[in-house]
């Protein structure tokens, strides 16, 4: 899994001011530590489009959820300002480009999430696209990379699935945000937007991760490996 | 929604509200106590809640567990809460909207029963510390606790202290604090005003209005009561004519006094003032009326701390499969409402109850029609329009909504919900709210509408607004959905304040039918004087004062895109915390409107009818009083809109 190496990132090129959030990434001892005592963070991001290496982000909702709870005030919800010449992916998120650029400066915007983030376990549905996004986006603008480790939701609901025993019963049609909040009950209100997409995704981690750990995953360890 | 308000453009999302807050409040906004609540402290107290996912099967909390600093408020699944035994016992089973495992509310003592979830569930947890200052600020809240306490399941609530259970009141006001123990003592803890029976009752009655007190006992030199004097006896036997005010107050009080030992419980003291046949009982240090007076316990005190209570109304509506049953709910829902108005409870406070009832007879129709009927072919919201969708209808007056259903517009899907709708409209009817006059009916083709087609209806409102649209449009636009999907009614209002902001023409046209009718000036005897000197011997309360009030109300509302704000009370109560400027005016408007919701629903219920008709004779030089100022604030109120809504940008 690609965003897991991220954490492994040689962590000297993090700036002093920075050291607090290389400092709280989990370590290797925390392999061990229970699921319920880690702090996840369900991302989600709009943007231009879908191709990280160019594409930027216009909204990013971050939800905190710990000890199968999300606690409402534990959140984060930015505009990103963006200079846009194509209202690219309008027709989705509805952000145009007249509203995008009265965002928050993306700079202000990596200040403000490594401190909500510290050394939370990311999650999101295909994650590893918003953890790119995001990476790029504090690279940009701070000089190293996002250091947070990451989970897929989409990867736990696999593991559900195959813990239930069957291991290719589940198309990928079936693997989709909406698909798996059909099948979970859980209801999206505002779909495409950051928040709206956060709020379900969190709902949904709450309910695999139940699952898993009535399967004896236990432990952050037990859940991303080492 | 987020993606409109450039305002929004970055937040941490406390202290300032965010969607999943808005969301979670207003869920909690239909049911009590949470009710109850002002909006912005349920937002307060939304931002406190988490949300927290639980399997089937799990155990919430334990018999014996120690509690912890939080309670639950179901919001999806079933819950059930039983004591271990043995035998095993089920004491309660928790529905959507139930608030549960209260017990750390009120004592820092282990659970008495264990709380398992059915099936999967979601629970709004709160956290005591966030609940506790609501209690003690707002007594309706901690009345609820009390009153679901006090005339819920004694017996359940006494053995598991894990459901519903009271919680302790503020100690000012005029209600006993009941204490959560084995029974419901009555703390008499009200000062009592005490008079010697040489005093003349001009002198009594002036001690009694001097302190607001509706009764006085009348005590020898130890202090032991010997009789009482109450507002009744004035009014029966002074003002009558039979005594005169300068007579001793022995003369006229009641007596002997009925008296009790302090801590009797509620139980003991309302069998004890039906068998004796008195309002008042007067609690002495010994409980016999040779020692000192140390307290007094009304009927009124009893009402209160007994309850209208909601939630059990409620419960039975969402349970009955018979349309008599929701008869009878919902006249025992009147029957209350006038017992609250004599003992000069806060309207809104009613109010939000009745609306609460009516909606859950609405839910329960459209249940019971589905059940025959089947799936419905299509998600929809059942909008309460009107004063209804205000939630200020206090009495059952005409039956006014709209339905909304997602999707294209399709004549089958419209054939069924018109179906629907008749039944429901058919269900109401049988609970005595006559169909609207003017056809405004979710059983109407014209009122049943899918969502593509509401849009273009409120579009068209907005941009090109006739006179005869305006006036649909104030009873559409207090729209509230009570049955069905509520994201409907959502999409449907974030739509409509897309287009307002596009246009000004439509606030400027509701603004000009808000100042079409001018408040009269005064009363003259038994005419209505008006403005321009005239006379009218009827006075229509609702178009004379209420409506302009109401109009006006959602003017500002609209200009302020607070949305989800229905109650015109409420909504000047936001506009007063939004605009300092005009506070005074506005609390004074919010107060105005609960008075003339008072005197609308007294005269209504006196004559049997909708209240709205006022011969002026039948005002007391009190109420009087009160109209005329009440005018002078809608007159100013008026003034304002002129002002920010002037007629040349109209037209």
């Amino acid at each position: 899994m690609l965003h897991a190496l991220v954490g492994r990132v040689r962590a000297s090129r993090v700036p002093m001011e920075f050291k607090w959030y290389r400092d709280a990434q989990p370590r290797w001892a925390d392999r061990k530590r229970l699921l319920d005592e880690i702090r996840f963070v369900v991302l989600d991001t709009e943007t231009t489009g879908l191709d990280p290496t160019r594409d930027r982000i216009l909204e990013v909702a971050a939800i905190g959820v710990r000890g199968s709870s999300i606690a409402v005030s534990d959140g984060l919800d930015l505009r990103v300002r963006q200079h846009l010449t194509t209202p690219g992916g309008v027709a989705f998120h509805e952000i145009t480009p007249g509203e995008a650029a009265k965002g928050v400066p993306e700079e202000e915007v990596a200040w403000r999430l490594l401190p909500f983030l510290g050394g939370a376990v990311l999650i999101g549905h295909h994650v590893a696209f918003d953890v790119e996004v995001l990476d790029r986006l504090v690279r940009r603008n701070l000089g190293f990379p996002l250091l947070n480790r990451s989970y897929d939701t989409l990867a736990l609901a696999r593991r559900v699935d195959r813990q239930l025993g069957n291991p290719d019963g589940v198309r990928p049609d079936e693997l989709g945000l909406e698909a798996l909040c059909d099948r979970y009950g859980v209801e999206i209100e505002g779909r495409h937007t950051a928040l709206g997409d956060a709020f379900a995704t969190a709902l949904l981690f709450l309910k695999l991760l139940a699952r898993l750990k009535e399967r004896r995953v236990r432990t952050l360890g037990d859940l991303i490996g080492r | 929604m987020l993606a409109r308000s450039a305002g929004m453009a970055g937040r941490q999302m406390t202290p300032s509200s965010n969607v999943i807050q808005d969301r979670v409040a207003e869920f909690l906004r239909r049911y009590p106590p949470f009710s109850l609540l002002e909006p912005v402290e349920r937002s307060e107290l939304a931002a406190r809640v988490s949300i927290r996912y639980v399997m089937a099967g799990s155990v919430i909390f334990r018999e014996g567990a120690k509690p912890g600093d939080e309670f639950y408020v179901l919001r999806q699944g079933s819950v059930e809460v039983h004591e271990q035994g043995p035998p095993r016992q089920l004491v309660d089973v928790c529905d959507e909207g139930d608030v549960f495992g209260v017990r750390p509310l009120i004592a820092r003592e282990p659970y008495l029963a264990t709380a398992v979830a059915v099936d999967e569930c979601i629970l709004y947890v709160v956290p005591v510390a966030a609940a506790q200052p609501l209690l003690k600020k707002n007594n309706r809240v901690a009345l609820y606790f009390a009153a679901a306490f006090a005339s819920g399941r004694p017996h359940q609530r006494k053995r598991s202290g894990a459901t519903l259970a009271g919680g302790r009141l503020a100690g000012e006001g005029p209600v006993p604090v009941p204490f959560l123990n084995d029974t419901i003592v009555l703390n008499a803890t009200k000062k009592v005003l005490t008079c010697s029976a040489t005093e003349t009752i001009r002198s009594a009655a002036l001690a009694m209005t001097e302190h607001g007190y509706s009764s006085i006992v009348i005590a020898d030199g130890a202090n032991a009561p010997v009789g009482i004097l109450t507002d009744r006896d004035l009014r029966s036997k002074v003002v009558t004519g039979r005594h005169a005010a300068d007579e001793p107050v022995s003369a006229i009080m009641s007596r002997p006094v009925k008296t009790v030992r302090a801590g009797i419980t509620l139980a003991e003291a309302m069998i004890e003032m039906i068998r004796q046949k008195v309002h008042h009982l007067c609690v002495t240090a010994d409980g016999t009326d040779g020692s000192e007076v140390t307290g007094l316990i009304s009927d009124h005190d009893l009402l209160l701390v007994q309850g209208f209570n909601p939630a059990i109304m409620i419960k039975e509506a969402r349970k009955t499969s018979s349309l008599p049953q929701l008869v009878a709910i919902r006249k025992k829902a009147e029957e209350l409402l006038a017992k609250y108005l004599e003992q000069d409870v806060s309207a809104l406070y009613v109010a939000g109850m009745v609306s609460a009832v009516t909606d859950a007879i609405v839910q329960r129709l459209v249940e019971l029609h589905v059940a025959s009927a089947g799936v419905p072919p299509r998600d929809f919201a059942w909008l309460a329009l009107g004063s209804q969708g205000r939630e200020e209808q206090l009495l059952r007056t005409d039956q006014d909504h709209a339905l909304v259903y997602a999707g294209e517009p399709d004549d089958d899907v419209r054939a069924w919900f018109l179906r629907l709708a008749v039944f429901v409209s058919d269900g109401l009817a049988a609970c005595g709210f006559s169909p609207d006059a003017g056809g405004v009916s979710a059983a109407s083709p014209d009122w049943c509408r899918s969502l593509g087609e509401w849009k273009e209806t409120l579009r068209r409102w907005v941009e090109r607004p006739d006179e005869h649209d305006i006036l649909l449009a104030t009873v559409f636009l207090d729209y509230r959905p009570s049955a069905g999907n509520p994201a409907l009614a959502r999409e449907l209002t974030r739509y409509l304040y897309e287009e307002i902001a596009r246009t000004e023409v439509f606030l400027g046209r509701l603004a000009e039918n808000a100042l079409s009718t001018p408040p009269p000036l005064s009363f003259l005897r038994s005419f209505v004087v008006e403005r321009n000197g005239e006379h009218e011997d009827e006075f229509d309360l609702k178009l004379r004062a209420m409506i302009p009030l109401a109009d006006a109300a959602r003017v500002l509302t609209l200009d302020h895109e607070l949305m989800g704000e229905n109650s015109t009370i409420r909504r000047f109560h936001r506009l007063a915390a939004l605009e300092t400027g005009h506070r005074d005016l506005f609390e004074e408007a919010a107060v105005a409107y609960e008075i003339l919701m008072k005197i609308r629903a007294r005269f209504g219920l006196k004559h049997r009818d909708i209240g709205r008709y006022i011969d002026p004779e039948a005002l007391n030089k009190l109420d009087r009083q009160t109209l005329k100022n009440i005018f002078a604030a809608v007159k100013e109120l008026q003034d304002v809109l002129k002002v920010r809504f002037p007629a040349g940008r109209v037209r």
